[in-house]
């Protein structure tokens, strides 16, 4: 899952662990503005929308490991559906978006899901974000009505807003720890892993010798 | 030398031997007196050996690491024991210390305590090839126990005698699979290659075991002397059964598979060496042998597709008649025969969880094919001419149009593996030329009607003379939409044919993303401008499908939220020099028909090819591996019910599949698991075979929860011992063998004589003189044809003696 190799353009080549994530959601719900925020700290109103498929780097410190998120943003528009799935299997990782302000991009959020179901690997992480909350005149989506629906979905839900800068920071974080600790779920689960340590106590050692029982 | 601890906690720590605790004083009783005279010890069918001689369930192992550093002479171990007996004293330490002597094979150990304040226990064991007649019977071993001590006491003595059975007669017996040795390769059994093979090639059960037991019998209660003995079997109360098996017994599987692993591990060396010991080879023809499969001259390749079927490999191991027969199963379709793949048509639910190839497809009979062929046909030399064949016919279906077998008109699908990825994407190349040159074709035969077809609307080329002054003729529309355009009211906005952007394999892909990853993360732009040829063709073809429309009814239609409600661009479409509005610009008005093309099939098909060709039996071996794997597991399910192994083998192999740079190592491992359940299934199947042959009152139920016990269980507890119908039956069993068997009816009360006789005596009486404490003694005692073994435990008071 954890990938050791780096890729060409990060000058940072010490991490412990390479995850990649994908922003997806409808066109123009604000998925390259968060981007921006997150990992150059900018916000300009004017990106160009997203053609095919775009990435960025980010280095981060979290639960003492250096994680390198390789951060894949995507266009939103129906036609750029089949280029954009293709990249749905190598991600560890979701940030599935809607705009508040925007009632057709919420109610697409169960279609996306389909999507990463279909297209995704089993042990993936989902976290729904309501994007665009510092517009609240202009609100369209409850933020009950998004809670309620990642509760359905049983994911986490964040509302933020890349202009202000709010949450920002926080869901990225948040979706590297859910990863980091399905992480280590699998690996103490794996009894090969799980080193046998300790002292050769009890019945560890008691079935080697029994099963020549009888005649010793 | 090594210090080991062993615990074995008792199951019920609260359940004290209540008579023991009557008979001691509170400082007088220790655990060590607990468990020697705890018969629940005697003859356990899980414990460690020591446990079992001495009545332990606490104790220390003192052994050495090495042969060389084995405790071999007398003094040694005298030197060694007192240094131990000094400090277990100076430390109060109650824990029986044990050190092993002489070799290790011979599991000599001898050992100190010191359970109590003046109290020494000691421990030793005697192991001889005979012992007098004397001492092989109860009578014996209570004297023995006796020795030494200073008052009268009665004794109690448990007993174990165990009888074997291993003559199975044929009848009892599975017939075994046949191993299919062909060595012409000119087999009509065409089962043999068809399937997966599964079972054991000979009898997985040696032995089966009857151990009948007495508990805690008083001394006096019975007679068993070397002359004379009242101990009857089956007057018993207690009856254990148990099978032994046969070590390593080959298995069919687990052969073919380990097979396939030297071809896994198999590199290009092989074949060079195959090829070099056939005398009349030359380095030239070896490089030949090499190279002519993995680049293929026009040459070659032309004769050969055309005579894919008739071309005979100098040097195969494979004949013609066979090849044929390999290709026709491999590629039903050529064949023409209402081939029957309805063998793997369950839904399982692996599926989702392996990387593999749709079930009872083409890659499940090529990758059955390879497992026989490598096994039984002919080794990575048959592997490599059968896979020459198959990308011979693979260019041929190219060439000649002919769609392959695997699942039609389907992407190449990331959920199956590369090689099911690169056989669906020669199909989508093969689709894609038929349909390009359908058009082609049907575009250019004159006269014919335009049929309903909007995409050949604009069947004549644009002619000036029928231009409006500012109207071209409209081509390419799908359909329409409710939207009128916006500098030309009353023109319906038309949805364009566009080209689908090209299918990718998971390798393409990945490639794709590194190119697009190594421009590093300021390169936005750029990257942009690379995956621009999809727009780009949908801004063309939208033009033509549209005369006189804008960006805003183009932005209307394929980004419906970047037009606002007054109908303008979202400002993000209003930057300068965007690319929406630079390829806007750019783009003229084309039909996807006179577009280039995204999708180049030619170039696609040739890769697939080239790279089908590079494979050597190693690699495809290695690209095969995970869809043979799937295949073994649903062998596997259908012979064993659900169970843990399986559920471990769907894990690894899911992890294998999904893994591309996965190991040997974990191949080794899934074939170890592999074997293991073909083992177990054969075992399973052959104890019911044993045990209907003698079933008679017993129910079938009853049968298979006894036949899953034995195989689940050391020891089955057989209750109401040779009273009960499954007592009968194991003595029908034992009979079976004997020359009685016809008198099948009347069930013979007769057991051969024992293959061991075991036995525990335990007193409680004061040494080394009367006035010395009592304390409990324990001796236990194995016979056997081959040795005998006495293992004792006997305290002495130190203060009053």
């Amino acid at each position: 899952m954890a990938s050791m190799s780096g890729t060409n353009d990060a000058a940072d080549q010490n991490f412990d662990y390479m995850f990649k994530l994908l922003i997806i959601g409808n066109s123009s719900v604000g998925k390259t503005s968060f981007l921006f925020r997150y990992a150059d700290d900018k916000f300009t109103q004017a990106f160009v929308s997203t053609v095919g498929i775009d990435f960025k780097v980010k280095t981060i410190f979290r639960q003492d490991k250096r994680v390198k998120l390789q951060i894949w943003d995507t266009a939103g528009q129906e036609r750029y559906r089949t280029i954009t799935t293709a990249y749905y299997r190598g991600a560890m990782g979701f940030l599935l978006m809607y705009d508040v302000t925007n009632e057709e991009s919420f109610n697409a959020v169960q279609d996306w899901i389909t999507q990463v179901e279909t297209h995704a690997l089993a042990n993936k992480s989902i976290i729904l974000v309501g994007n665009k909350n510092d517009l609240n005149l202009e609100r369209r989506v409850l933020r009950r009505d998004g809670e309620r629906l990642a509760a359905e979905l049983g994911i986490e839900f964040f509302e933020t807003s890349a202009k202000e800068n709010h949450n920002v920071k926080l869901v990225f974080e948040r979706l590297v720890d859910i990863i980091c600790d399905k992480m280590n779920e699998s690996l103490d689960s794996d009894p090969v892993i799980m080193s046998q340590k300790g002292t050769h106590l009890s019945n560890d050692t008691a079935s080697g010798p029994a099963n020549s029982n009888c005649q010793c | 030398m090594v210090l080991s601890y062993y615990h074995f906690p008792k199951e019920n720590p609260e359940l004290r031997n209540e008579k023991v605790k009557e008979r001691y004083k509170e400082e007088e009783l220790c655990e060590l007196w607990e468990d020697l005279l705890d018969d629940s010890l005697d003859f356990p069918s899980r414990e460690h050996f020591i446990s079992k001689w001495f009545g332990l369930r606490k104790f220390v192992i003192l052994s050495p690491q090495t042969h060389a550093c084995a405790i071999d002479t007398e003094g040694r171990a005298k030197i060694l024991l007192s240094s131990i007996s000094f400090a277990l004293s100076q430390l109060n330490c109650p824990l029986p210390v044990l050190v092993q002597l002489d070799k290790a094979r011979r599991r000599l150990f001898s050992g100190v305590a010191y359970p109590l304040s003046a109290v020494k226990t000691e421990f030793e064991t005697v192991h001889l090839r005979r012992i007098p007649v004397r001492y092989q019977c109860a009578e014996g071993v209570i004297d023995l126990l006796k020795e030494g001590l200073a008052s009268k006491c009665e004794c109690y003595l448990s007993v174990r005698f165990t009888y074997s059975f291993s003559d199975w007669p044929q009848i009892m017996c599975d017939p075994l699979p046949e191993e299919d040795e062909s060595d012409d390769g000119d087999d009509d059994d065409e089962l043999s290659w068809r399937t997966i093979p599964w079972g054991a090639c000979e009898e997985v059960i040696s032995e089966l075991h009857l151990a009948v037991q007495w508990p805690s019998l008083s001394q006096d209660l019975f007679v068993d002397t070397p002359s004379y003995s009242d101990l009857d079997p089956f007057n018993a109360p207690s009856w254990t059964a148990r099978l032994r098996y046969e070590d390593d017994p080959q298995c069919l599987l687990a052969t073919h598979l380990s097979q396939f692993q030297k071809l896994l591990s198999d590199s290009v060396r092989s074949i060079l060496s195959a090829t070099e010991n056939s005398p009349d080879s030359n380095v030239t023809s070896v490089l030949d042998k090499l190279t002519e499969h993995s680049v293929p001259s026009i040459g070659t390749v032309v004769t050969k597709a055309a005579t894919r079927l008739q071309v005979h490999a100098v040097n195969s191991p494979l004949t013609e008649r066979m090849l044929k027969k390999l290709l026709a199963y491999i590629f039903p379709d050529v064949a023409n025969s209402s081939e029957d793949t309805s063998e793997f048509q369950e839904e399982n639910d692996f599926e989702r969880r392996l990387k593999s190839a749709p079930p009872g497809g083409l890659l499940w009979r090529l990758a059955i094919a390879l497992l026989n062929v490598n096994n039984s046909y002919g080794g990575s030399m048959a592997v490599n001419h059968l896979w020459h064949e198959i990308v011979l016919e693979l260019r041929y279906r190219w060439d000649e149009g002919k769609v392959l077998p695997v699942e039609k008109e389907k992407e190449p699908d990331s959920a199956t593996c590369l090689l099911q990825q690169k056989l669906q994407m020669l199909n989508c190349c093969i689709e894609h030329r038929l349909r390009r040159q359908h058009v082609v074709e049907e575009y250019n035969s004159p006269g014919e009607e335009e049929d309903d077809d909007e995409f050949f609307e604009c069947a004549e080329e644009s002619n000036d003379q029928q231009r409006e002054a500012n109207m071209i003729k409209a081509e390419g529309r799908l359909r329409k939409l409710a939207y009128q355009l916006h500098k030309v009211p009353g023109e319906y906005l038309y949805v364009p044919i566009t080209q689908e952007p090209a299918p990718l394999t998971d390798d393409a892909l990945e490639e794709q993303a590194r190119v697009l990853a190594s421009l590093g993360t300021d390169q936005t732009s750029l990257r942009a401008r690379m995956q621009s040829a999809c727009l780009l063709s949908d801004m063309q073809a939208f033009k033509a499908a549209n005369p006189g429309c804008v960006l805003e009814d183009f932005v209307r239609w394929y980004s419906p939220r970047d037009l606002t409600e007054s109908g303008c661009l979202s400002t993000r479409m209003q930057v300068e020099g965007n690319l929406w509005q630079e390829t806007w610009n750019e783009a003229k008005p084309l039909p996807v028909r006179r577009q280039k093309r995204l999708f180049d099939d030619t170039k696609e098909a040739e890769k697939v090819l080239h790279w089908a060709a590079s494979l050597n039996p190693s690699s495809l071996a290695r690209e095969i591996a995970a869809v043979l794997l799937n295949i073994c597991l649903v062998t596997a399910c259908t012979n064993l019910s659900k169970n843990s192994l399986i559920d471990k083998l769907t894990t690894k192999i899911a992890n294998l599949s999904r893994n591309t740079d996965w190991q040997i190592t974990q191949f080794e491992e899934i074939c170890r698991l592999f074997l293991s359940a073909e083992i177990y299934s054969a075992r399973k199947k052959s104890i019911r075979t044993k045990l209907k042959h003698v079933q008679k009152d017993v129910s079938d139920d009853d049968i298979e929860k006894f036949a899953n016990d034995l195989l689940d269980n050391q020891e089955v507890k057989i209750n109401g011992a040779a009273k009960s119908h499954l007592g009968e039956l194991i003595v029908r069993i034992f009979s079976a063998g004997s020359d009685d068997e016809e008198r099948d009816d009347k069930v013979t009360t007769k057991l051969p004589p024992p293959i061991a006789k075991e036995y525990v005596a335990r007193c409680e009486a004061s040494k080394p003189s009367p006035n010395s404490k009592v304390v409990p003694h324990r001796i236990y005692a194995l016979i056997t044809g081959e040795e005998c073994r006495i293992a004792s435990v006997c305290s002495q008071d130190t203060a009053f003696f």
